[in-house]
């Protein structure tokens, strides 16, 4: 569902002078972005830049203190969580959030479940609702871990978790995806896999990603946000950021 | 005119004991996150403590110093040994205390048998005290005072020591003061046991006052709960204004509406809790 | 072989049908004592179960249950004796009564999370208890409701038989356990499942997490409600004890020493502390402190409770073989 704005559809997702206060602490400042759709945009600054908390705005899990958010033309700010999800949004976080005591397989199928309205049936085995499975089966194809289908999710290795993590998103077909710090804590190989697997994303899902590695952003990514205390400070393709002396400075800089 | 005066007296001397016996339970739930049942057994084993010195010794005085010491004693016992281990597990703490509420309202059933015992108080509380046509029980006058003068002692405490900023950084933010170098721990164990002790004092003044029975730690607590709900957590003035709103609400129903007693008791509760969950003091989570 | 086989939901069942077995077969040749025992052990296990939907499935800590068992038991104790409705009017009624509460208690309850959603439904259940106590003309305060029959079934049997009753409540207990057995293992119950591991995460998936919350609440609360109502017809009186704190707890023992999150554990707990708490105090007046024991083990060494130490040994059998 589109709005028409002036002619155009509107960005994949848009922020509007975004500000989020947490008491006397202003996490995100007046934030304006505008992502395409399709594209892929990293977004990247040093610890406390505050991308994990524009992340939770966008995708609803705290209030907005002030500003707009908008997916398609269409006004999010003040919408419930759940809501944006059925609008296309989709999330990662960067501490591994599942379901710990059940099945990759069970992780999966109550994902795929999220936007159904089958999910108040309460007489019916869940078990018996195979279009579900099979969805979740062709996934976790997709991701290449079909074989760990039946591990409880608590014993996976922390890579294979944050496969999962992604997975678990795919599974709504999104059309914007925020990955919040996919390659956190993994070891080279593990980072290497799950950068092809961002490459391998369908091209008409818009990307943003929260990465800290930074070969990975400027590899993955077609234009870059680097956060600073909250606001936007610079903005550029990945060329313009590598070379940016400011950036280097935030980062490298004499006043950390 | 004369009606509205002694109600509100009453009412007040009313919150003083709520004051005692929720500012405790306000303390723990503060430094815990933790809803104390058993604090009914600390309110009664004060109580029978300051029986048995009282019988023994005469000594009123001796009776509160050592109600206040035991129980705050074996607050900080039960903190350490019994409810240290189940942070954050609301399911275990809830029957963890109330197992150890049931222990202690058997065991003093055993000591002391069913029947509602009580104990003198000094004979200058005795009486009243008149300003015309008004008659003020000088023993009610004492448990305002009582509760005035512990909550100015918890409030210099909190406010003007160095222990009370401890105590108070550690409710803030746990994590934090650890890393402070501040000893949670010990934190913990203190808090709890100051809790318990102001129950343990309210039990003492409660014998004096009206009397002490097994049975009574279940009647009180309720009245904890109010104080704690309306205050909010780990708030000492919110106790305090707690225990007023509840004990002049409750008692003007009392006298008004008789036949609604207990609803005059819960229902601020109900609208606190519908306007703010954490209480009026409390602080957001 | 066979019995490596067969999975611990088939072990579960198996167990399950010997106790029904046993229900049926039993009860006609055991002294009166202990068929009365098992009737109440049945109306517990019903509202354990419901409770266990809240505490073990959902992880919603709710202190309150016992308010949903009094407002269906004072329902059809009301009806029953001062308005003389038949049986399926207050069961109706009763459960539609609790379940409504539940509704309404929910809207404020849920305004919070871990340990204030805990103090509202403590407060809650004390507003009921209060209410209860107060409303002498309704409820009759203190002094409770009494004189309340056995339900008129047009049955060929006299329901005030202690082993017939039993059947009765056997067959009630048989169909909510099926009804919460099917509903833990549909789609909705999979959700609580899900919002107990993790609410944020159910949230980004899509999930109104506060709308399932709400439901289990309300679910949980008519199954309690319809305990309650079993309750009354089984004691033929009900009195403010049903709603007070110890009996709040007591339903959360019972969930907690059977094993929280298995369904089967609330039953197996409901049997459990009605059979402790009667046979003891037949043998010593320190009844209550035996109960505090169990209280302060079973939080303390043994949170799992009977089916976790089960698990834990069929692991260990597994091994062995």
């Amino acid at each position: 569902m589109n709005s028409i704005r002036g002619g155009a559809v509107g960005h994949a997702l848009e922020c509007q002078d975004l500000t989020k206060r947490f008491g006397g602490l202003e996490a995100v400042k007046q934030v304006n972005l505008q992502v395409e759709a399709g594209e892929r945009r990293a977004i990247i600054g040093p610890n406390g830049a505050g991308k994990t908390t524009l992340f939770s705005l966008i995708s609803g899990l705290y209030p907005v203190t002030s500003g707009r958010i908008r997916t398609f033309g269409q006004d999010i700010t003040h919408l419930p969580g759940h809501r944006r999800t059925y609008l296309g949004l989709g999330r990662t976080f960067q501490i591994t959030n599942l379901f710990p005591t059940l099945t990759v397989l069970e992780n999966l199928v109550i994902a795929a479940m999220g936007l159904k309205r089958m999910k108040f049936s309460m007489l019916r085995p869940l078990s018996t609702y195979r279009d579900l499975y099979e969805r979740a089966d062709e996934v976790l194809k997709e991701v290449g871990m079909a074989e760990k289908r039946d591990e409880v999710v608590r014993n996976l290795s922390y890579g294979e978790q944050r496969q999962v993590e992604v997975s678990l998103a795919l599974i709504s077909n999104p059309r914007v995806l925020l990955l919040d710090e996919p390659t956190a804590g993994l070891s080279p190989a593990d980072t290497a896999m799950m950068t092809e697997m961002i490459h391998q994303l369908d091209s008409r899902i818009t990307l943003l990603l929260i990465e800290h590695n930074m070969d990975v952003a400027l590899q993955a990514a077609s234009r870059i946000t680097v956060l600073h205390q909250g606001i936007v400070f610079e903005e550029g393709n990945p060329k313009q950021i590598r070379n940016s002396s400011r950036v280097q400075e935030i980062y490298f800089g004499s006043e950390e | 005119m004369e009606f509205w005066v002694t109600q509100i007296f009453n009412g007040i001397s009313y919150a003083a004991l709520l004051f005692l016996l929720g500012g405790g339970m306000t303390l723990m739930f503060g430094i815990m996150k933790i809803v104390n049942i058993a604090h009914g057994a600390f309110y009664l084993i004060g109580g029978y403590v300051g029986y048995v010195i009282v019988r023994h010794t005469g000594n009123f005085y001796l009776a509160l110093l050592v109600g206040c010491l035991v129980v705050g004693f074996l607050g900080m016992v039960i903190e350490r040994f019994f409810l240290r281990d189940l942070e954050g597990q609301e399911i275990r703490q809830m029957l963890m205390t109330m197992g150890i509420l049931l222990f202690f309202q058997d065991l003093l059933l055993l000591i002391f048998g069913g029947y509602p015992l009580s104990l003198d108080p000094p004979d200058w509380c005795s009486g009243s005290i008149n300003f015309g046509i008004y008659y003020f029980p000088v023993l009610r006058i004492v448990m305002i005072g009582a509760a005035a003068l512990a909550y100015m002692i918890l409030w210099w405490f909190q406010a003007k020591t160095r222990a009370g900023a401890i105590m108070r950084a550690a409710v803030d933010n746990k994590e934090v003061a650890q890393g402070l170098g501040i000893n949670v721990y010990v934190v913990t164990m203190g808090v709890f046991g100051l809790g318990a002790l102001l129950a343990g004092f309210a039990g003492v003044i409660g014998c004096a006052f009206t009397a002490i029975y097994p049975g009574l730690e279940f009647e009180v607590l309720p009245l904890s709960f109010a104080v704690v709900i309306v205050g909010g957590r780990g708030s000492l003035k919110g106790a305090m204004v707690g225990a007023l709103v509840i004990g002049l609400i409750d008692n003007f129903g009392k006298a008004l509406f008789p036949e609604l007693a207990y609803f005059t008791l819960f229902f601020p509760m109900a609208i606190v809790l519908a306007w703010r969950p954490t209480g009026l003091f409390g602080r957001e989570e | 072989m066979i019995l490596k086989g067969l999975g611990s939901r088939g072990w579960l069942l198996i167990a399950l049908g010997v106790a029904i077995l046993v229900l049926i077969v039993l009860p006609p040749i055991l002294p009166t004592f202990i068929v009365i025992l098992l009737t109440q052990s049945l109306i517990y296990g019903i509202v354990a179960m419901s409770l266990d939907l809240l505490v073990g499935y959902t992880k919603m800590p709710s202190l309150g249950h016992g308010a949903y068992f009094a407002i269906g038991a004072y329902t059809a104790a009301i009806l029953a004796t001062r308005y003389n409705c038949g049986f399926g009017v207050c069961l109706l009624s009763g459960v539609g009564m609790a379940a409504g509460a539940a509704a309404v208690f929910g809207f404020l309850a849920l305004r919070a999370a871990g340990v204030y959603f805990l103090l509202i439904t403590l407060a809650v259940a004390m507003c009921v208890w209060g209410i209860i106590y107060q409303w002498m003309s309704m409820t009759g305060g203190e002094n409770g409701i009494s004189g309340i029959n056995r339900p008129d079934l047009g049955l060929p049997v006299d329901l005030l038989d202690h082993v017939y009753f039993h059947y009765f409540i056997l067959a009630v207990f048989i169909i909510s356990l099926v009804l919460i057995f099917l509903l833990v293992r549909s789609p909705f119950g999979r959700t609580l499942v899900g919002i107990r591991d993790s609410e944020s995460r159910m949230k980004v998936l899509g999930y109104n997490v506060w709308l399932h919350k709400h439901l289990a609440f309300i679910i949980a609360g008519a199954f309690a409600g319809l305990g309650g109502v079993l309750f009354a017809y089984f004691n033929r009186f009900v009195g403010p004890d049903e709603a007070d704190l110890a009996q709040c707890l007591e339903f959360l023992l019972m969930v907690s020493i059977g094993g929280r999150g298995t369904l089967f554990g609330a039953g197996i707990g409901a049997f459990l502390i009605t059979f402790l708490r009667n046979l003891v105090s037949v043998y010593t007046e320190r009844w209550l402190m035996i109960m505090a024991f169990v209280y302060v083990i079973n939080a303390k060494y043994a949170p799992e409770g009977v089916m976790g130490f089960a698990k834990r040994f069929k692991m260990r059998v597994e091994v062995a073989v």
